[in-house]
């Protein structure tokens, strides 16, 4: 098997509160490889974001990695001092952001961004800079680059603004790009456009996608393998199909289950009873066992551990140990798949028209 | 006919995006107070800078056969008690609280700029000393620090600068800290960290720029405060000294004889109170035009 080129194990981070110290990652673990895009799914504070800043070195102050590694190409990306780390995050590891109001800087022009950007890791002259930054606004799909360079952000609408977030983060050449929530912010049709421009830098770039998300309709749009993640742990982890068409963890049944549909309106849209448990108490068993329908005793003594569905798929929940009731899927999920396909139908043809 | 309302809300949301388009100088333009503010100012610079040809006499030659002469269209604004022209004096003296205000507010804006952006950017330690040091400092009042500064390091032009400077360096600092805290937030901050610039790069390129208009906003109105300040000191005679033209000393030296010859003490303290409005007019302007959401 090729060495995947970001490796997370067992990552555990603790952040320092007023209340004490509450761990909220507990444990994550995955890997990335090369020209792939894994998403991460989850409700908020699962614990997604928190786990990709920890990647890119940008935990706030008060929290701290308390074990696991980060390999980035097999090394270790916390062996390293400040200034390795910074060579280091320019050149390898890119980052697009949620909001794209505030992801630029309002008093500088779009070349001076674009450009300083490949200055902080590249000795280029002025000239062949600029050009680099042509290139990269044609990339992103901005019409008119040359007069683009000159202006300000505020002159843009957002999803324009999404795209030169984009041209600036690859102008850092990056092998891995970590989307965080990188569409939430915009509206469906610029979504869209959006998730078209990520896979097609994707087939031009090969670069590697870490895709953080809630919504599942985009997740099958651009997803490879899917992560899901409760409470700081990955729950279910496996190939997009896997994920969609045979879910085993009744948390991720309970995700596809609330994801609306058009038919859905006749009916409530599902929801997950209750909410993610506060981590500042000590959890004993399954942390969504209470949440859970299909809870079994033993969910409330002790943490379900992943087992092994596939090679590729595994999921944390005991209905999957020996000697654990059968218990099937509720039938939403079954009758969904017909969604999904047309979902995953659309990924592999390249175009994400929702 | 359901066009008409909608039609309207269109029209509402039409003008409303025409008046954001328009620049900082065009809003700036539109206030007539700030605009009457500034016009005043830059006739103070003109006065400051051409003095010498202004003023019809010496600003220290004494004429003691004149003495608390009357204004008159020989001297504008009277004579004082040693004979010298008011008027000239008071023109000098705009030289003098010009330069007081520049100098002690570029002191207190650069290191309380330093002071800001170091404790916000570095946080934590870093952060709890400096602060506590200007909490320190606030504690006192302005005035009452710039006098013992003054008492301390003896009376004089340049003492005065330097206590009127360091007594406004812990406003600036708080402005600067919360500032940069706000900018901080921002995600093209952590676009910049991890691209891999530095933090004095990004303290310079991304940070800076983007909190001017309070620092802007705060020099301008805190020129008034220092001007202020500066005669204040002068008046008790802890700043400048004789004979140099002050207003405040002017006024600090005329009050005895206010019965007799108002003029002496009148004019100094009107060009004082027309500088500080002015200048307070010109500091809410600009706020108004850098900062619209803070009306």
């Amino acid at each position: 098997m090729e060495q995947p080129l970001l490796s997370v194990q067992d990552l555990k981070i603790t952040f320092d509160t007023k209340n004490g110290k509450v761990e909220i990652i507990r444990g994550v673990s995955f890997d990335l490889k090369q020209g792939e895009t894994l998403a991460l799914v989850g409700e908020s504070g699962s614990g997604k974001s928190v786990t990709s800043k920890s990647i890119i070195g940008l935990l706030p102050e008060n929290a701290a990695v308390t074990s696991g590694t980060i390999l980035f190409q097999g090394e270790d990306i916390y062996q390293k001092n400040a200034k390795q780390w910074r060579k280091f995050r320019g050149k390898s590891i890119g980052m697009i952001f949620q909001d794209p109001m505030t992801a630029l800087n309002p008093s500088m022009r779009i070349e001076a961004q674009i450009t300083e950007a490949i200055h902080n890791h590249s000795m280029t002259d002025r000239e062949s800079a600029r050009e680099r930054a042509l290139e990269l606004l044609n990339l992103v799909g901005m019409p008119d680059p040359e007069t683009c360079l000159r202006k300000f952000p505020y002159q843009f609408s957002g999803g324009q603004r999404q795209r030169l977030g984009i041209a600036i983060t690859l102008a850092c050449e990056p092998k891995v790009l970590i989307a965080d929530e990188c569409t939430t912010a915009l509206d469906t049709t610029i979504q869209a456009q959006i998730l078209d421009l990520l896979k097609e830098i994707q087939e031009k770039t090969g670069t590697a996608i870490l895709f953080i998300t809630h919504d599942l309709g985009v997740v099958a749009n651009i997803a490879d393998r899917v992560a899901v993640m409760y409470a700081g742990k990955v729950v279910e982890i496996g190939t997009a199909e896997e994920v969609f068409y045979n879910p085993q963890h009744p948390y991720t049944w309970g995700l596809l289950e609330a994801m609306p549909t058009t038919k859905t309106s006749q009916e409530q849209l599902f929801t997950i009873p209750g909410s993610p448990p506060n981590l500042i108490r000590k959890i004993v068993g399954d942390p969504f066992a209470p949440r859970n329908y299909y809870a079994l005793d033993r969910d409330a003594q002790e943490e379900p551990p992943l087992f092994e569905v596939t090679d590729t798929h595994k999921a944390a929940t005991w209905l999957l140990s020996a000697g654990a009731p059968k218990v099937e899927p509720p039938p939403e999920i079954a009758r969904r798949h017909k969604i999904y396909q047309n979902l995953l139908q659309m990924k592999s043809l390249g175009s994400s028209t929702l | 006919m359901e066009r008409v309302p909608y039609a309207k809300g269109l029209l509402e949301t039409a003008s409303q995006t025409e008046y954001n388009k328009d620049g900082v100088i065009q809003r700036f333009l539109k206030n007539r107070l700030a605009v009457g503010g500034m016009i005043i100012m830059v006739l103070f610079a003109v006065i400051a800078v051409f003095a010498p040809q202004i003023a019809p006499h010496s600003f220290e030659v004494q004429d003691l056969n004149n003495v608390f002469a009357p204004p008159s269209s020989q001297h504008w604004f009277g004579t004082d008690n040693f004979g010298r022209d008011v008027f000239s004096r008071v023109v000098y003296g705009a030289r003098i609280s010009l330069i007081i205000g520049l100098i002690s507010v570029g002191i207190g804006c650069s290191v309380g700029t330093i002071a800001g952006i170091t404790a916000a950017w570095w946080g934590s330690a870093v952060d709890r000393v400096i602060m506590s040091i200007v909490d320190i400092m606030q504690s006192i009042p302005g005035l009452l620090l710039a006098v013992s500064l003054s008492a301390a390091m003896g009376p004089g032009l340049v003492n005065a600068m330097i206590a009127v400077g360091v007594s406004s360096i812990p406003i600036y600092a708080r402005i600067v800290r919360a500032s940069v805290l706000d900018v901080r937030g921002l995600d093209f901050i952590d676009a910049a960290i991890v691209s891999g610039a530095g933090p004095l790069r990004i303290i310079r390129r991304h940070i800076l720029p983007n909190i001017l208009a309070p620092i802007v906003i705060q020099a301008s109105a805190g020129m008034a405060g220092a001007i202020l300040t500066a005669a204040s000191l002068s008046f008790i005679g802890l700043g400048v000294q004789p004979p140099a033209a002050e207003w405040g000393s002017m006024i600090s030296a005329g009050r005895a004889y206010i019965q007799n010859a108002w003029w002496i003490v009148t004019f100094p303290g009107m060009a004082i109170m027309l500088t500080v409005c002015a200048l307070n007019l010109l500091g809410d302007g600009l706020r108004d035009a850098l900062d619209p959401k803070e009306k």
